[in-house]
This record gives structure tokens, sequence and C-alpha cells, in this order.
């Protein structure tokens, strides 16, 4: 990651063995400062979740304690409701999460690769304008497509069911992982392929066996996007579902419609929802970095 | 393999290629045909008709492009576009100037490189749903946790998501939100930068600043283009954050086009005027991905 920049700032270990000067002063606390701006990022980018986390372990009396309190008896009374308590069904959302986002990242990154293979590498007929096309999609807005897509949804039965929202992400997200992919397969060196080619291989077994493995950095960055996108979407879900189908995100936005938000239990559903998240973030760390960049850039 | 040899395989192969090219994409056609350029269809056609939900398909008329006219007339539309482009043009600039100076710092500053990184793009991460519910706890005006240090400096205890503040509120909390996106690809664009033009310039004598406003920040130029396009497509259509913290309110001070045009569709049933708000904002949108194209190519 780092490059080997002569740095305007030099650092520590050159400066140890200089005596004390007005530059070198000027140089520590130039230093000093960065930091400080560091650690001011770092706070102002993880105060709110910290906030949010503790609320979770509050009662409503903590919660509305004015000035706020850091320091309280802590209760997991709020995610004791959210999953058990009576008219909630956070089980089921989290399952149904969990269902979509699986299938349908699963199905649109292996019916993207296949397209964002055709794309970058054979003559598919029509393939500027559908390139085109398919950027376009990824960049509408979801609003633009719903009432229609209501519509259908209802009239073809799919309303408020897994099917349904499985079948809208994918194609949602099929724009993506084909934009995602196609520097990946475009940089593939076609000698590799036109070898297992001579061997006997067909195409797509020249595909199957030589390309497909060769770019599964580029197969897992989409896999993640896309699976961090669906996890993460609202309208759709919140369109196309009722009780039956409810994602977590969705079960999250409706404590803001009732009389007296339940803090505790927000706060709870809240951790709920971004725990995977983070904890996939973690795991997989610079890794998002350079999918993100290659299939941003590369386009 | 010889090159005429090469040649020759590749004309035979070219037919079996253009089949096998198609099929690889049908699947792929299929899922977007049924999902957006069907829909897209029915859209078309009822932005041409009176249609409204609560009275139903049989009483809907054509009544031809009424429904483009009066949302150019509508002073409801008309302000919900106002708010959409100041708040995609507040929140873009402000995200691309932080995120400069974030990423630029990060650079400079040594060690827990990947544990600095891991947690600055954590709300990037979240949902915005989830976004729109923390920050609307911390604006809380009574015992949110911005008021009460506010209080502790002693500044009086603003009502943060009320008339005149809400739409810095919502703003901020989307700058908090995406300006992580901005760190994360200059601080990358800054780790791929050549080495040549510093190290002269370094032996130049140019000081920091000189190398940054002549060197560093040209260099970037197409990473800036990238999240200009990117950040502004994305503000653009962003609703789900300000849906948790004001729904638009109040007096439509947050109103962005999104959220009218699903109040349009899904709260006064104007299904005909919605698909018509809705193709407008679909051909602004091609517009931009035209554009998005064209600025990526020559940025390359």
């Amino acid at each position: 990651m780092q490059s080997q920049v002569v740095r305007p700032f030099p650092k520590s270990a050159q400066l140890s063995r200089r005596p004390i000067t007005i530059e070198r002063l000027k140089k520590v606390s130039i230093r000093l400062l960065l930091w400080l701006i560091a650690l001011m990022a770092i706070l102002v980018s993880i105060i709110p979740f910290i906030w949010i986390l503790l609320t979770s372990f509050k009662t409503p009396t903590d919660v509305f304690q004015y000035p706020p309190r850091w320091i309280f008896q802590p209760t997991l009374d709020n995610y004791r409701v959210i999953f058990f308590g009576k008219g909630m069904n956070f089980s089921l959302a989290f399952e149904n999460s969990a269902v979509v986002t699986g299938a349908s990242t699963a199905i649109s990154v292996a019916l993207g690769s296949l397209a964002s293979y055709s794309l970058a590498r054979l003559p598919l007929p029509g393939k500027r304008p559908f390139s085109y096309f398919v950027l376009f999609t990824r960049m509408l807005p979801t609003i633009a497509l719903m009432i229609p897509l209501y519509i259908l949804l209802t009239q073809a039965r799919l309303f408020d069911t897994r099917l349904g929202l499985i079948i809208v992400y994918t194609a949602f997200n099929i724009p993506l992982v084909i934009w995602l992919l196609r520097g990946f397969f475009a940089d593939f060196p076609l000698e590799l392929e036109e070898c297992a080619m001579i061997d006997g291989a067909s195409r797509f077994g020249a595909f199957l066996r030589i390309t497909l493995p060769a770019t599964a950095p580029g197969l897992a960055a989409a896999a993640v996007f896309s699976a961090f996108w669906i996890w993460n979407d609202f309208i759709l879900a919140f369109l196309f579902t009722q009780d039956k189908a409810v994602t977590l995100i969705v079960l999250a936005s409706r404590f803001m419609e009732e009389e007296g938000v339940k803090w505790g239990q927000v706060g709870a559903a809240s951790v709920i929802a971004v725990l995977p998240i983070f904890l996939f973030s973690i795991l997989i760390q610079g890794y998002l970095t350079h999918g993100l960049l290659a299939g941003s850039i590369k386009g | 393999m010889a090159p005429h040899l090469r040649s020759i395989r590749c004309s035979l192969m070219h037919r079996s290629d253009r089949r096998l090219s198609i099929l690889m994409v049908a699947p792929a056609i299929v899922f977007i045909l049924a999902v957006f350029i069907l829909p897209m269809a029915v859209s078309l056609q009822q932005s041409l008709t009176n249609l409204n939900m609560t009275t139903g398909e049989s009483a809907a008329k054509f009544i031809g492009l009424k429904n483009y006219v009066k949302a150019l007339r509508d002073p409801e539309t008309l302000n919900s576009i106002w708010v959409t482009v100041s708040y995609t043009a507040v929140t873009v600039s402000a995200e691309l100037v932080l995120g400069t100076v974030v990423a630029l710092v990060l650079d400079e500053v040594i060690g827990f490189q990947r544990l600095v990184r891991t947690t600055i793009i954590l709300p990037m991460m979240t949902s915005s749903i989830v976004v729109g519910l923390i920050w609307r706890l911390l604006w809380n005006a009574d015992y949110g946790v911005i008021n009460a240090i506010l209080q502790e400096v002693g500044l009086p205890r603003p009502f943060w998501l009320g008339p005149g503040l809400a739409f810095s509120s919502v703003c901020l909390t989307e700058i908090w939100q995406n300006t992580p996106f901005v760190v994360l690809l200059v601080l990358a664009g800054l780790s791929s930068l050549p080495e040549e033009p510093f190290e002269a310039a370094a032996v130049e004598g140019a000081s920091y600043l000189q190398s940054l406003f002549y060197i560093t920040l040209p260099l970037l130029a197409p990473v800036f283009l990238v999240i200009l396009l990117f950040r502004t497509m994305f503000a653009l259509r962003a609703i789900e954050a300000i849906w948790i913290l004001t729904s638009g309110g109040p007096a439509n001070e947050t109103m962005v086009y999104g959220l009218h045009i699903y109040r349009e569709a899904f709260a006064y049933f104007n299904t005909g005027y919605a698909s018509a708000l809705s193709w407008i904002l679909l051909v602004m949108m091609a517009i931009f991905t035209f554009l998005y194209n064209r600025a990526l190519q020559l940025g390359t």
C-alpha cells in the first residue's frame, strides 16, 4: 500500500539524532497536529456507533436522562424484546435478510460473471449500447421504478415473498457485478485461454476452468459489495414486503412510525443490522479498497 | 502458435464464439428485461394518463404530456428539485474537500494503518436507515448527545431537525456517512502515484504545499473525477437517511426529489403524475450516465 515517495515530513527515526532546533520543533509539532486530525477523524467516525451500542443496553429511563449518561446499569432487555417480544419478529427478519442476501448475491454473481465475460471478451453483437445500458441500470434510482414494479410483483403474486425480493435484488445487482468484473476479465491474458483451447477445451470450458478461477479475487470483491448492498438496502424491501418477507432494515425503520420512540430497541435493532457487516469488513480489511478501485476506475 | 495459424483458427472460432457470447448474456438480459425494461415501459405508459390508485385503472384517461407540463409548474416539484440540487452540491463538495484532507493526513501518519482505515470506513458500510436512526438520536434536542456537549461549553441547544436547521443537519449526516468513500479512493490514488516527480521536486527544494498543489493534486485528477461523478449520482438519489431523520419536513425543507415521488405515489396515490416524475429522473440519469462514461474515457 505505502509507496516510497520522498516524504515531506521526515519520520521520527530520521528526526531523533538531530539537535533541537526551531526547524525540528516545527516538524514535531506538525506531526502532532497530523496525529490530532487523524484521531479526530477516528473519533467522529466511531462515537455515533458507540453511542447507539450503549443505548441498546439502556433502560427507557436511562435513555431519556439529561445530560446523557455514559455509565449506567446495562440491561439485555432490548435484545430480548426485539427477538422474543410479542409482535416483534426480528428472528424472522434476520432469517429473511440472510436468505435474500445470500441467494441474490450468489445468483447475481453467477449470471453477472457470465455476462461480464461475454461483454469483455467475446464478439457480442451490440456490445456498446448494451454496456451503456448496463451502466445506466446501475445508476438507476430505485425510486423511479417502484410503482410499476410494485404492480408487477403484486400481479405475479410475488409481493411479500422472499422469492420476489430475490428476483428484484438479483436484477438490480447484476449490472454492478458486470461492471465490477469487466476490468478483471479484460486484463486476463488471452494466451492462457488459448493454451487450454489447444489442449482441447472449448471456449466455455476454458472460461470455467482457467479464467474464472484466476479472477477469484474479483468475484469475491463483487460478492462482498453485492452482499453489503442487498443487506443494507431499504426501499425495495420496504415497498415489496409486509410481514412474511420483511427484512431487518425494514423492521428497524418501523420504530420511527411509532409514538414515543423506543430508543433502546432501536439501538438493539441497529446493532444487529450493523454487526454482520462490521465483522465482515474487519475480516477482509484492505481488500475492499482494491476491489472498489479496480471496479470503479477500470470501468 | 504462429500468427497466421491463429488468424485462421480465430475466423473458424468466430461463429461459435458469437453464439456463446449471446448465450452467456441471455440470463442476465432476462432479469434486466423483467425488472427494468418492462416496468419502465409500464411507467412510461402510465405517465401519459391521469391514473390515480384510489379511482382505479378503469377511470384513467390518456392525457398526453399534461403530467410533464404540470411537473414543470408544480411548486412542490420545483422545490424538491431545488432541495435535491443544493443537497447534492453541498454534500459532495464538502465530502470532497474533507475527504481529501483526511486522506492526505492519514497518508502521512504512520502506524496502525489498517486499523485506522477499517475504523474510518465504518460509516460508509452502514445502512443509510441505521445511519438515520443513529443520527436522529444524536440530533435530538432534548436528550441528544450533541446538545449535551453544546450545553457543556455554554452554547444554546437548538432544535436540530426543526425549521431552519433541518437541511444542514441532514447534510451533515450525509457528509458523515460518505466522506469515508472519498478518503478511501484518495488514499488508494495516493499509493499508486509515481515517485519520480516527487523525487525531482525534493531535489529542487519544493515545499510540501508546492508539491501538493503542483504535483499530488493534479496527478489525482482522474480519481477526483471518479469520486465526483459517483458521489453526485448517489447524492442525487439519496432518500433513506432523510426518510428517517425528517421525512422531508419541516415544511418540505428537506423534501428531496425521491421522497417527493414517493409521496405523490404512495401518499397521494397520483400514479400517473408520479410516473412522469420518475421518467424525468430516468432521463436525467441517462444523460448523467452518458457524461460519466465520456468523462471516464477521457480520464483514462
